[in-house]
């Protein structure tokens, strides 16, 4: 992984801006801190007031594992897409899918034990898609072991997409934030994505293949083994990557 | 003269229109139709592959070298490794790059000889 501040890095993230190119944040821990209860998480004023200024120049995306009702809540200022449940929601998901979706997290809810929740566990159900976070646990190693003996037993088994203290149960078949964002490339009618994401889930982002180079991916932190190009150290950088974006988008024109 | 003999006379004649009409560019832009091709390309494809860049021109990769080593003495261009594939480089439009296409889009359609703009654009 190269720094997205290096001074090649930039030199090429500034060539995006000549183009059409779709910028798309990650919510948790990207655009917003990492909280212990993720009921709390929001967006700070400042980056609040940046993301707004960049929403005015680019087309500019929000794809989160939190479902769209719960995302809406937390963003004050206006993306011209929104996708929730990892890319379930919010794109031209058509509604046999998402019944057979509510189904299904139906029938996994009513089997995950109760007793899960008795190990600092707490189930979000986000109508299409569970979330089981393990943030609050005492024990995180005896949590993790509970939790993924409980997702062993579901039928039919989840697509389990793990997280910062979460795991992600999807059903089977539903799409992943990379197929999402190639969906709306096409919607939107752009040539490139500019994505910045944190966590286990981004990683189907992050893994696309990029022999076209269609896509440029930002984690927050640095991690050996994450298939993004590029890095920023801490989550307050969202702050700085968004200015710099501003600043070239107010310098160029299209071509 | 047979009507191959015809066509080869004009496609040479076309070939010379277009040596003259680059070498015109050349001196008075500083920019090849063939460097001002590539500019174009590259513009929608930021931190391209170099090999991905000559397929979509449609030349084999070594013959762009040297246009790529010009354009990048004179910083219209950015060549830098990636970092996934050190065997790789990675080749990006600069902001200088972006403004000598911008004036040379005008000046490329204002001169270009009347044989090459009737092929070019045919209605």
């Amino acid at each position: 992984m190269t720094p997205l501040f290096a001074k090649n890095s930039l030199t090429l993230l500034e060539s995006l801006s000549f183009t059409k190119t779709i910028y798309a944040f990650d919510f948790d821990g990207t655009l917003s801190k990492i909280v212990r209860v993720p009921d709390e998480a929001k967006v700070a004023p400042i980056t609040e007031s940046l993301i707004s200024q960049l929403c005015k120049l680019v087309p500019v995306a929000i794809i989160s594992g939190r479902s769209l009702e719960d995302l809406k809540k937390r963003v004050h200022f206006n993306p011209q897409f929104l996708i929730g449940n990892h890319g379930l929601e919010g794109l031209n998901a058509n509604s046999v899918s998402l019944q057979q979706a509510e189904h299904t997290c139906r029938v996994w809810k009513s089997k995950l034990p109760k007793g899960l929740a008795l190990a600092g566990v707490t189930i979000e159900d986000k109508i299409y898609s569970i979330a089981v976070h393990y943030r609050l646990s005492r024990k995180k190693q005896l949590a993790r072991k509970k939790i993924q003996a409980a997702i062993a037993n579901l039928t039919p088994a989840p697509r389990v997409i793990g997280g910062k203290s979460v795991f992600n149960l999807l059903p089977p078949g539903a799409p992943h934030k990379g197929l999402a964002l190639l969906d709306l490339v096409q919607l939107a009618d752009m040539k490139h994505i500019f994505y910045v994401g944190d966590d286990d889930t981004d990683e189907d982002v992050f893994g696309m293949p990029s022999d076209d180079r269609q896509i440029m991916t930002v984690r927050i932190g640095e991690k050996r083994n994450s298939h993004a190009r590029y890095y920023l150290d801490r989550q307050s950088d969202i702050n700085k990557l968004l200015r710099t974006l501003i600043r070239y988008h107010k310098h160029g024109a299209a071509v | 003269m047979s009507d191959l003999e015809h066509s080869l006379l004009t496609l040479f004649q076309i070939g010379v229109s277009i040596q003259n009409f680059n070498k015109r560019l050349e001196k008075s832009l500083g920019l090849s139709l063939v460097q001002w091709c590539l500019l174009k390309r590259l513009i929608d494809m930021p931190a391209t592959p170099a090999h991905a860049l000559a397929k979509a021109v449609g030349v084999h990769p070594s013959t762009l070298t040297q246009t790529l080593k010009r354009l990048e003495r004179k910083n219209y261009i950015f060549i830098t490794d990636d970092s996934k594939d050190y065997r790789k480089k990675l080749i990006a439009i600069t902001r200088s790059g972006k403004k000598i296409l911008e004036f040379a889009n005008d000046k490329i359609i204002n001169c270009m000889p009347k044989d090459i703009q009737s092929i070019a654009c045919p209605r």
